[in-house]
C-alpha cells in the first residue's frame, strides 16, 4: 500500500499500482467460456427409436395418457373457430374444435362431424344449387354434454351471415338466405345463389347458441367465448387460458370418438415462443413436445434435430407463390398507361420463361427433410381442381429469353444490362418482409441479372403489403414493377371467386373497388367472357375446365404471371410423440389431434 | 415543495393529452392498417371492408381520434383488433410480468452496482478494482440478444444428471400446466435477469464509482477521517449519500424501462411482458393497443419522474423546487 505524507505526523493511504496479473486471469476465464460454449453444441438429446426426417405417424398401438406442450411462434388470440386472423390460431383452434366436415391429405371433403357430405347425386344438393341439405352425425354432443342440433349451424349462419359481424371464416354465408330446421339434426341451407364450395363451408366449426359465454352477433369480436370456446366440439377443451402466456388443454370426455378411446392425450400446454432458436432449444430440452411451423429454418439446424433423433415433417402449406408482373405503368394512378417495360408481352415471356423456378423454391430444400420436386402438383395453385387440368410450368429456357429481349428492342450494354433508347432496364422486385420471401427475392434478383435485367429488391412491411388499397399498400395501389408472394389458396373445391377476383378486368383494385385483386391489371376479353360463362355453369367440371383455360390464357399466353409452388411448413418433434400428420396443404395441422399419443 | 408536487400533478393531463394527440396522428402516419393479419389469413375481401366499415377505420382521422378519446376520458382504453381482448385487460396481464421481472433486476442491479462502485471506487487501481472495472465493460458490451442465446446454450450443455434436462427452464415465466409458485418463477427469471441486468450493473456500477470518486478526496471526507469516525461511516453516511445524486439521476431516466419492458430479452426468454407485446403491436398496426399501452406509459414515468425529483430534494437539502429558490 502506498502513502503519502499530508503533514507532521499525518498521512494518507493511497491505492496500489496495477497488478500485472490480471490479463492471466481474463484469459482464463475467456478460455473456459469459449470451452463451455463449444460444449454447448454438442448437447446429448433423447434418442429416440426412429431417427427420421419424413411423415412421423407409425409407431406401435396408441397408448392413451400424458401430456405434451405445443409451442407456437405467435401470440394465441382467439378459439372462436371463425374468428382467427392468422394461422398460429387457425391450428391452435384445430385442437379444440371440429367442424362438419374437413379435406384430407389428398384434397377431398370427408365428413367429420356430418353423417355425410352433401352431394347433387345423393340428392342433398337440388340442381340448381340453391338447397343444400345437412345431416349431423347422431350421438354427437358439445364438451358440456348438451347435444349439436340443426340450431346451431343456423346461430352460425346468423352471426356470420352478416360481413360487418367481422367473422374471419365466413365464407359463403353472406349467400346464405334462409336455413330449416325440420329436425334436430337436419339443418337445409336456401342459398340466394349458387355457392359452389357449399362442401366445406362449415369445416372450421360450429358456434353454440347455448353458451353462457356468447353474446349479440355483432359483438363477436367481443364474446367471452372467443378466450374460453365454451363450450367446444373437438378433442380437446380449455381449460385456462392467460394472453401472451398460454392456454392450458384437456380431454374433452364428449368427443364424438369418445367411444374409440380418442383423444389419447389427456391434455396439451400452449405455450409460445417469439424466437425460433429458443423454440428449437426448448423442443431439444424436453420442454416443448411439439412445434408446428419453422418459418424457412436453417438447415443446418434442422438436420442436427433429425441427427439426433428428433422428428421432422414438413408438408406444404396452403401459400402458394406467384410471380406477377404489373401491365400498368406504376407511376399512373389511373392504371390505364402500359407499363413502360413490362407492358411489351415479349418481354413479359422473356422473363417467366427466363425466371429458373428450381433455383427459387430449391432455396426452401432441406435435404433429408424437404425437397421441392417431392410433391409433383406444386404449381397447381388450386389443388385437385388444377391438377386435373394438368397445366405444366413452362420449361426455363434462357436463350429463348434473352432473344425475346433482343427482338424487343433490349439490347446488351457493355454493362451486361439491358438498354432501350437510352433508357436501362431496372425493375423492382417486391415481396414482404419478416417470412423469408426476400430470400427468394434475392435469387429472382440473381435470375433477372442473367437475362441482363437489373433487379432492385423492394422489400415491403407485411403489414402494408396486405393492407388494402386506403392505407396505401403498393400491392393494391399498383405502385410495383413485379411481385413475388404467396396467397393462401383456399377454394380447393371451386376456384371460382379466386379466379374472378385474380382476373377479372373489373376487379383491378381502386378506391371506388376495394375488393378487387386482380393486382397486375389484366384485361383480356377472352378471360371475362371466360369468367361469366363458368359463373353460369353449375356444373363443377365444366367450371374446373374453364378456370383451367384462364389460368393457361394468363400465365402463358398473357404472360402475366407464374406460379411457383407452395411454400413448404417444417414442424419438428420429439420422438416420443406420434400420430399426427404433417401434411398442411389441405389439412390444418392439429386437425389430427385425437389421433396424437406418446409413445412409453 | 407542496405546491411543486401540486404543479407537477395539474400539468400531468396536458401532457397526457399531448402525448395521445401526436401518438394517434403519428401512428396513421404509418402505412399499413390492422387488418392486414386478417388479409393474409385468408378473410375474404368483403368482409374486410366490413370489418373496416364497422370499426370506423374508413372514417376521417380527426373523428376517429374524437371515438378513441370520449371512451377513454372514462377509462375505457377500447378494444385490441389482434387479441379481441380490451386493451386495459391486455396491459393488466402483461404489465405485471413486466414488473416483476424489471423491478427485481433493477433491485438486483442496484445492489450489485452500488457494491461494484463503493469497492471500485475505496479501492481504486487496486488488482480487485482492475477486475471488476474489466468484467463491468465486458457485461456493458454484450449485447442483450447474444447473451440471452449465450446463457441458453451453456444451460442446454449443462444437464441434471438425476432428469437429464437442463437445470433452468428455456424461457417462458412459468412450467406449463403448473400454477405459480415462487421457486418456478425463481427459476425462469434467472437468466432473463442476467441477460437483461449484466450491461445495466456495469453501467451504474461506473457511475456510483465516478460519483464516489469525486467525492471521496474533497476535504469534508479528510475532516470526517480526522474526527475519527469509522471509515464504514464516513463512506457510507458522507461519501456515498453525496455521490448517490447523479446515480439518481440517471435512475431516474431508466425508470420509464421498468414499465416498457425489456424487447429482446422478452423474445429471447418468451417473457409474456409488455415490451414485446409493444412492439408486435405496432408492427401489427393494432392502434388501439397502441395507444393503450402509450397512455399508462406516459402517466406512470410522469409519476416516476417527479418521485425521482422528491428523492432529489430529499438527498440533497440544497435543491429547492420553489418559485424565486436558487
Amino acid at each position: 500500500m502506498r502513502s503519502r505524507t499530508l503533514g507532521p505526523g499525518v498521512t494518507e493511504s493511497l491505492p496500489s499500482q496495477v497488478h500485472h496479473g490480471y490479463p492471466k486471469l481474463a484469459i482464463c476465464v475467456t478460455v473456459a467460456l469459449l470451452f463451455t460454449i463449444s460444449c454447448a453444441g454438442q448437447t446429448s438429446t433423447p434418442a429416440g427409436n426412429q431417427a427420421s426426417g419424413g411423415s412421423p405417424t407409425s409407431g406401435g398401438s396408441p397408448t392413451r395418457g400424458g401430456t405434451i406442450t405445443f409451442m407456437t411462434f405467435t401470440n394465441v388470440s382467439t378459439f372462436n373457430p371463425v374468428m382467427p386472423p392468422e394461422s398460429t390460431n387457425n391450428q391452435v383452434g384445430q385442437l379444440v374444435n371440429r367442424g362438419l366436415s374437413q379435406f384430407d391429405d389428398q384434397g377431398s371433403v370427408v365428413p367429420v362431424l356430418a353423417e355425410k357430405v352433401p352431394d347433387p347425386a345423393d340428392g342433398d344438393v337440388s340442381a340448381d344449387l340453391l338447397t343444400v341439405t345437412w345431416k349431423i352425425r347422431e350421438g354427437v354432443k358439445w364438451s358440456d354434454g348438451t347435444p349439436l342440433t340443426s340450431d346451431d349451424i343456423k346461430f352460425t349462419w346468423e352471426v356470420c351471415g352478416t360481413p360487418a359481424n367481422g367473422c374471419a371464416k365466413a365464407e359463403g354465408m353472406a349467400d346464405i338466405a334462409s336455413i330449416d330446421t325440420p329436425d334436430a339434426r337436419t339443418a337445409v341451407l336456401h342459398y340466394k345463389q349458387p355457392f359452389f364450395n357449399y362442401k366445406t363451408q362449415f369445416r372450421w366449426g360450429i358456434l353454440p347458441r347455448h353458451s353462457p359465454d356468447v353474446g349479440a352477433p355483432a359483438d363477436i369480436a367481443k364474446w367471452k367465448y372467443n378466450q374460453t370456446d365454451n363450450p367446444n366440439l373437438g378433442p380437446f377443451s380449455v381449460a385456462s387460458f392467460t394472453s401472451g402466456q398460454g392456454a392450458k388443454l384437456v380431454r374433452n370426455p364428449n368427443f364424438y370418438l369418445a367411444s374409440e378411446g380418442k383423444p389419447y392425450l389427456d391434455g396439451i400446454n400452449i405455450v409460445m415462443r417469439d424466437n425460433q432458436e429458443t423454440m428449437r432449444q426448448a423442443i431439444m430440452n424436453g420442454e416443448a413436445t411439439i412445434s408446428p411451423w419453422l418459418t424457412q429454418p436453417a438447415p443446418a439446424a434442422v438436420q442436427e434435430l433429425v441427427q439426433k433423433g428428433f422428428t421432422v415433417g414438413s408438408g406444404s402449406s396452403p401459400y402458394n407463390n406467384r410471380i406477377q408482373l404489373n401491365l400498368f405503368d406504376p407511376k399512373d394512378p389511373t392504371r390505364t398507361k402500359p407499363h413502360p417495360i413490362l407492358g411489351d408481352v415479349k418481354v413479359r415471356e422473356a422473363i417467366l420463361r427466363g425466371i429458373n423456378v428450381d433455383n427459387v423454391i430449391y432455396n426452401w430444400d432441406i435435404p433429408g427433410v424437404y425437397q421441392a420436386k417431392q410433391d409433383p402438383n406444386r404449381f397447381s395453385p388450386y389443388g385437385p381442381a388444377f391438377q386435373a387440368c394438368g397445366i405444366q410450368p413452362v420449361p426455363y429456357d434462357l436463350a429463348t429469353s434473352q432473344s425475346l429481349l433482343d427482338s424487343a428492342g433490349w439490347k446488351l450494354g457493355s454493362d451486361g444490362y439491358r438498354y432501350k433508347n437510352g433508357q436501362k432496364m431496372t425493375l423492382r422486385v417486391g415481396t414482404y418482409t419478416g417470412y423469408g420471401q426476400e430470400d427468394n427475392v434475392v435469387v429472382i434478383i440473381s435470375e433477372l441479372k442473367k437475362l441482363g435485367i437489373e433487379g432492385i429488391a423492394d422489400p415491403i412491411d407485411v403489414t402494408v403489403f396486405y393492407s388494402s388499397f386506403s392505407e396505401k399498400s403498393p400491392v393494391y395501389t399498383g405502385d410495383f414493377d413485379i411481385l413475388y408472394w404467396d396467397i393462401p389458396v383456399g377454394e380447393y373445391g371451386d376456384a371460382q371467386g379466386d379466379v374472378t377476383s385474380f382476373y377479372e378486368s373489373s376487379m383491378i383494385p381502386s378506391a371506388s373497388n376495394a375488393l378487387g385483386h386482380n393486382m397486375n391489371g389484366i384485361q383480356d376479353t377472352q378471360v371475362d367472357a371466360w369468367i361469366t360463362q363458368a359463373a353460369a355453369s353449375l356444373d363443377p367440371k365444366v367450371r374446373a375446365g374453364l378456370d383451367c383455360q384462364i389460368l393457361e390464357r394468363v400465365d402463358q399466353q398473357l404472360w402475366a404471371e407464374r406460379w411457383d409452388g407452395y411454400i413448404p411448413n417444417f414442424q419438428m418433434s420429439s420422438p416420443k410423440l406420434k400420430g399426427w400428420t404433417d401434411a398442411e396443404k389441405y389439412v390444418v395441422f392439429g386437425s389430427d389431434s385425437e389421433n396424437w399419443y406418446l409413445e412409453p | 415543495m407542496q405546491r411543486y408536487i401540486l404543479r407537477r400533478l395539474a400539468q400531468l393531463p396536458v401532457l397526457v393529452f399531448l402525448v395521445a394527440t401526436v401518438t394517434f396522428f403519428a401512428l396513421h402516419l404509418i402505412p399499413g392498417g390492422p387488418l392486414a393479419v386478417y388479409a393474409r389469413g385468408g378473410t375474404s375481401p368483403e368482409a374486410l371492408e366490413a370489418i373496416r366499415a364497422r370499426l370506423g377505420l374508413n372514417d376521417p382521422l380527426p373523428i376517429q381520434f374524437l371515438h378513441w378519446l370520449g371512451p377513454a376520458l372514462t377509462g375505457d382504453l377500447g378494444f385490441s383488433l389482434y387479441t379481441q381482448q380490451p386493451v386495459m385487460s391486455e396491459i393488466e396481464v402483461r404489465l405485471g410480468p413486466t414488473l416483476i421481472l424489471m423491478t427485481s433486476t433493477f433491485l438486483v442491479v442496484l445492489v450489485l452496482a452500488i457494491a461494484i462502485g463503493t469497492i471500485s471506487a475505496v479501492r481504486q487501481y487496486s488488482r480487485l478494482d482492475i477486475v471488476l472495472t474489466t468484467v463491468s465493460f465486458a457485461g456493458a458490451a454484450m449485447p442483450v440478444y447474444w447473451l440471452g442465446l449465450l446463457l441458453i446454450l451453456i444451460d442446454s450443455a449443462i444437464r441434471d444428471p438425476a432428469t437429464g434436462h437442463p437445470f433452468l427452464p428455456t424461457g417462458g415465466m412459468t412450467t406449463p400446466g403448473t400454477s405459480l409458485n415462487v421457486l418456478d418463477l425463481g427459476a425462469h427469471m434467472i437468466m432473463p435477469m442476467i441477460a437483461l441486468g449484466a450491461g445495466w450493473v456495469s453501467w451504474y456500477a461506473r457511475y456510483v464509482r465516478a460519483g464516489m470518486l469525486d467525492v471521496i478526496h474533497k476535504d469534508f471526507i479528510r475532516s470526517a477521517r480526522a474526527k475519527g469516525l469509522r471509515e464504514r461511516t464516513v463512506i457510507f453516511k458522507h461519501v456515498g449519500k453525496n455521490a448517490a445524486l447523479p446515480l439518481v439521476t440517471v435512475m431516474a431516466l431508466d425508470l420509464p424501462f421498468l414499465f416498457a419492458g425489456a424487447l429482446f430479452t422478452e423474445i429471447i426468454f418468451g417473457w409474456p411482458g409488455i415490451g414485446n407485446f409493444f412492439y408486435q403491436s405496432i408492427q401489427r398496426r393494432d392502434y388501439g393497443m397502441v395507444m393503450g399501452i402509450i397512455m399508462i406509459i406516459a402517466v406512470l414515468v410522469i409519476i416516476a419522474n417527479l418521485l425521482a425529483d422528491i428523492a432529489y430534494a430529499w438527498l440533497d437539502p440544497r435543491v429547492k423546487y420553489e418559485r424565486g429558490a436558487s
